[in-house]
């Protein structure tokens, strides 16, 4: 099951990061193959492209601010987290996920 | 038959009370007058009033003609010349930058507790605690209506009694002042209280007009004052209150009846509020209670102020109307970093200042401590950072400045304001009042460097066109061979009570040297011959100001210690341009790779020979400059006494290897813009300084609070180099913090901020030895804080390394070793591994 995540952070030099490589560690963990884009102070990191936003069941918004090129999502089923859940408990992320996709 | 000359005045400040008062002392020494003119501004003055020339408001650059006469006019021309175009400007202290800080920030924990704050303009650091104590006006100086004295003869007596009193009580507490700001104060006063043309007037108002002596002595005060008032200098302006000071003192010397102030008698902790402060009034106060002051009108250039900075004591003006806002027993701090009066400061306030005052005096422990250290760069090689001075006087504040010796001890000070040369005993005496201040450190007696532009009137030294290619320094020592011989041997007798060291200056040629080791020989013989102990072992050194040296190094080296490179007058040599025509100075440019070439040559040259190489010369102290000079390897550099804490930090910091390349890089450069294009790279590549050392570590933390931790990790930062003002650091971390909190779980924080206030990324540790709270009461305290800074516009590499280093940090076995890391070591290690990481 293939599941896409956007993180960013005011100021993104930490948190954002952070985010991220808790959501790429618990996301393997529960089974899933996950990918995930940071926005941070350098910019773009791991761009989702059109195949990988294409293949994915559910997209994750971890941000403490507006997400840039949204416009990529349209259509996709997104559920948004803030960037302190995600870094706390990022067990109960995933399990609400695997709720909204039905599993 | 009058005699004359023109100069133009040399001090930036213009001619206030104390350069005045010098001239004053100089002019009295002799029997004729001397009248001041000023052709700039149409003003003229007597020489030997303060108060007359303080009035002819002359400022930088003036053009002034100075026509003696009387029957030593012409010692007095040659002694006044020297001292006017020479030696007032060394007299001067360097005085005042205008205040800094203007801007400072306002620290958080301000706005943070909703504290009440005036903002002013700092004038004068530290820290202060008390209760408020508001002061009345200073009264104006009344001249009473003009009835005429009944006894005019009866007012005279009065006031001749009276001036008399305070000369004398002043002269007292000039002898037994130990504070020299207050002693040059003091010398201020004085001057004006004996000031002939004030006096006079006085003296004239008295009989002439027929006013009482009070009163004339305020019509004299208005009158001197009245050119200060409108003054376009500030500077001048602030003076008035000298002159008011000593005029008041005078009057109520006279009249009996001190105009008592209400309510400066000081008994607890307090801050002082009044719209002014004469120096006389605080000198009167008791300063164990003196916390602070806050003074509406004071200048910055004030004597009150300029006290009150050497006392350490925090002051603030410009804040108008203060005295009516606030009222008397008011608990207040006072921030004279900033400028800050705060009013009834809660706790948290209280208790961040108590702390603040802690790190501000940890601070300048360890500002002491480097300056207390002697010299050496960053891989641990010794390089002397020593002193230039001209007179016996400096060397005090030489050596609290640091100096690990004096590098250039210039003697010409002796032989001028004098009408014949000075005796064996009495340079024995100067010379050997410095080996006794110097103890062990080494002092470098340059011998007497006279010539065709420094004229001495009692020596028949040859007028010529071209003095500065002409007779001057070693090349005059065979027609004055005994006075030179006079000085060396005083130097002998001296150098038994310390390291006294002889350098010969302005040679070109190595017969020059081989002459003056036998005038040394010769010395020591005659002194051994008539039974006077001496040293005879003196270390002996030239300077190195004529480029012909250069090529004589090998064949010098055995006659010599030393070399100093005097690097003012070989720029000007080997560029042929004159530093004081405009036209040409920048041809002088000490960031020249040919003239860099030049000082390698020479250096390397003394090396092989076994001999070390000083610099004693302006560019000693360019900061830009360093990295250069000690990769040349210059074993010591002399600068003035002022410029010494900063350059010996400087050079603490610097990798003498690396600095070593650099040089190597430059001399391929063929133009200054190349040079300083690599030194800008260079300078550049020091900003990839480790983001975190040991300094930046603290396992046993003893801040209570989020806001404690901040002001910690923030002096953290300060006391290691990395920002000028903790309190910015402070600013950005909260405004980070107020948009999330950065509480991450596991008992782990991550404050961090972007900031113009750091130039290289930065990060700290503390560990707390109570966990902190952080977010919402009841969430999970803070054990561990690990704060990031980086600056605004950073490098992308550096953010990579922070971004591996927040992704290692969700790491549960990263997290643990965090935590259980026993040693800075350990934890400068475990950061350093995650911030270069590999994902």
């Amino acid at each position: 099951m293939n599941i896409v995540a956007v993180t960013a952070c005011p100021t993104g030099i930490a948190h954002t990061y952070m985010a991220a490589a808790q959501l790429e560690k618990t996301g393997k963990k529960f089974g899933f193959s996950i990918k995930v884009e940071t926005q941070g102070a350098m910019g773009i990191e791991n761009e989702l492209m059109p195949e990988d936003i294409a293949a994915a069941a559910v997209v994750i918004f971890a941000a403490g601010i507006p997400v840039q090129k949204k416009d990529r999502f349209e259509g996709k089923k997104i559920v948004e987290f803030s960037v302190q859940e995600v870094i706390k408990n990022p067990d109960s992320i995933f399990l609400k996920i695997k709720n909204e996709i039905g599993l | 038959m009058a005699c004359e000359f023109s100069f133009i005045f040399p001090l930036p400040q213009g001619l206030h009370a104390r350069p005045a008062g010098f001239i004053q002392q100089t002019a009295l020494r002799f029997q004729s007058e001397a009248i001041w003119l000023n052709l700039s501004r149409g003003t003229k003055a007597d020489l030997k009033s303060t108060l007359s020339l303080i009035s002819t408001e002359t400022q930088f650059e003036d053009r002034i003609q100075i026509t003696i006469e009387g029957p030593d006019e012409n010692q007095a021309k040659d002694v006044l010349k020297v001292f006017l175009t020479e030696e007032l400007l060394k007299k001067e202290e360097t005085l005042v930058e205008s205040p800094a800080g203007l801007d400072r920030t306002i620290p958080e924990i301000l706005n943070l507790e909703a504290a009440l704050y005036f903002k002013g303009v700092p004038v004068s650091a530290g820290v202060g605690f008390g209760r408020t104590v508001i002061s009345d006006r200073v009264p104006e100086l009344e001249i009473k209506d003009f009835e005429p004295a009944v006894q005019p003869e009866e007012e005279e007596k009065l006031f001749l009694e009276a001036t008399n009193r305070f000369q004398q009580e002043l002269t007292e507490k000039l002898d037994s002042s130990q504070d020299q700001t207050e002693k040059s104060v003091i010398t201020a006063h004085l001057s004006i209280i004996q000031d002939r043309a004030f006096l006079r007037r006085i003296a004239d108002n008295i009989k002439t007009k027929r006013l009482e002596a009070a009163s004339a002595v305020a019509e004299s005060c208005r009158f001197f004052s009245a050119p200060l008032a409108s003054s376009k200098s500030q500077y001048l302006r602030e003076r008035l209150s000298d002159i008011r000071d000593v005029s008041r003192e005078l009057i109520a010397r006279i009249t009996g009846r001190m105009q008592k102030r209400i309510k400066l008698e000081l008994n607890q902790p307090s801050i002082l509020v009044a719209e002014d402060l004469l120096p006389s009034e605080f000198l009167g106060l008791e300063k164990k209670f003196l916390a602070g002051l806050v003074l509406e009108k004071t200048g910055f250039t004030s004597h009150t102020l300029i006290m009150a900075r050497a006392q350490a004591i925090p002051a603030v003006t410009g804040l108008a109307g203060l005295t009516r806002s606030l009222s008397p027993g008011e608990e207040v701090i006072i921030d004279g970093h900033r400028g800050l009066i705060i009013l009834n400061p809660s706790s948290t306030v209280k208790n961040y200042y108590l702390r603040e005052v802690e790190w501000y005096s940890l601070k300048n422990n360890l500002f002491r401590n480097v300056i207390l250290q002697p010299g050496h760069t960053l891989d641990g090689l010794p390089i002397e950072i020593s002193a230039n001075i001209s007179s016996a006087e400096d060397i005090f504040a030489a050596f609290k400045n640091g100096a690990d010796g004096i590098g250039l001890f210039r003697t010409e000070l002796i032989l001028s304001n004098r009408t014949s040369f000075p005796d064996e005993n009495e340079q024995l005496q100067y010379y050997a009042k410095v080996a006794e201040e110097a103890g062990k450190r080494p002092v470098t007696i340059r011998t007497f460097d006279i010539g065709g532009d420094k004229p001495i009137s009692y020596l028949d030294l040859p007028a010529e066109k071209n003095p500065f290619l002409g007779s001057r320094g070693i090349r005059l020592y065979e027609k004055f061979h005994d006075l030179i011989k006079t000085q060396v041997r005083a130097i002998l007798r001296a150098a038994q009570t310390g390291d006294l060291r002889i350098m010969f200056p302005m040679v070109s040629l190595i017969e020059e040297v081989v002459r003056a080791r036998k005038l040394i020989e010769e010395a020591s013989h005659e002194l051994t011959d008539e039974g006077i102990t001496h040293s005879s072992n003196v270390k002996v050194g030239i300077m190195v100001e004529v480029p012909s040296v250069a090529f004589q190094v090998e064949s010098i080296s055995p006659l010599v210690d030393f070399f100093s490179i005097g690097s003012n007058d070989l720029l000007q040599y080997f560029f042929a341009a004159d530093r004081g025509n405009s036209e040409v100075s920048s041809l002088a440019d000490p960031f020249n790779p040919a003239f860099l070439h030049f000082l390698k040559i020479i250096i390397d040259r003394a090396h092989n020979c076994g001999r070390k190489v000083g610099l004693c010369g302006e560019i000693a102290a360019s900061r830009r400059l360093l990295p250069i000079l000690v990769g040349l390897g210059f074993d010591t550099l002399s600068l003035n006494p002022s410029a010494i804490p900063e350059i010996k930090e400087a050079a603490a910091r610097l990798d003498r290897a690396e600095c070593s390349k650099l040089v190597g890089r430059i001399l391929k450069c063929s133009t200054v813009d190349e040079v300083l294009k690599e030194l800008s790279l260079y300078e550049q590549q020091g900003l990839s300084a480790p983001a975190i050392s040991l300094e930046l570590v603290n396992l046993d933390s003893n801040s209570r609070t989020k806001a404690e931790a901040f002001q910690e990790l923030a002096w953290m930062l300060e006391l290691a180099g990395r920002t000028e003002d903790h309190a910015e650091i402070e600013s950005a971390l909260w405004q980070r913090e107020k948009t999330l909190s950065t509480a991450i779980g596991s008992g782990i924080a991550i404050p961090h901020a972007q900031t113009l206030a750091v130039k290289t990324v930065s990060v700290a540790f503390l560990k707390f030895r109570t966990p902190v709270e952080w977010a919402a009461p009841g969430s999970e305290p803070v054990e561990t804080a690990i704060m990031f800074v980086v600056p605004s516009g950073a490098a992308e590499y550096h953010l990579k390394s922070l971004a591996r280093l927040s992704r290692e940090l969700m790491k549960d076995n990263f997290r643990r070793a965090l935590q259980q890391a026993r040693s800075n070591e350990d934890v400068v290690e475990l950061i350093n591994s995650a911030l270069s990481k590999d994902s």
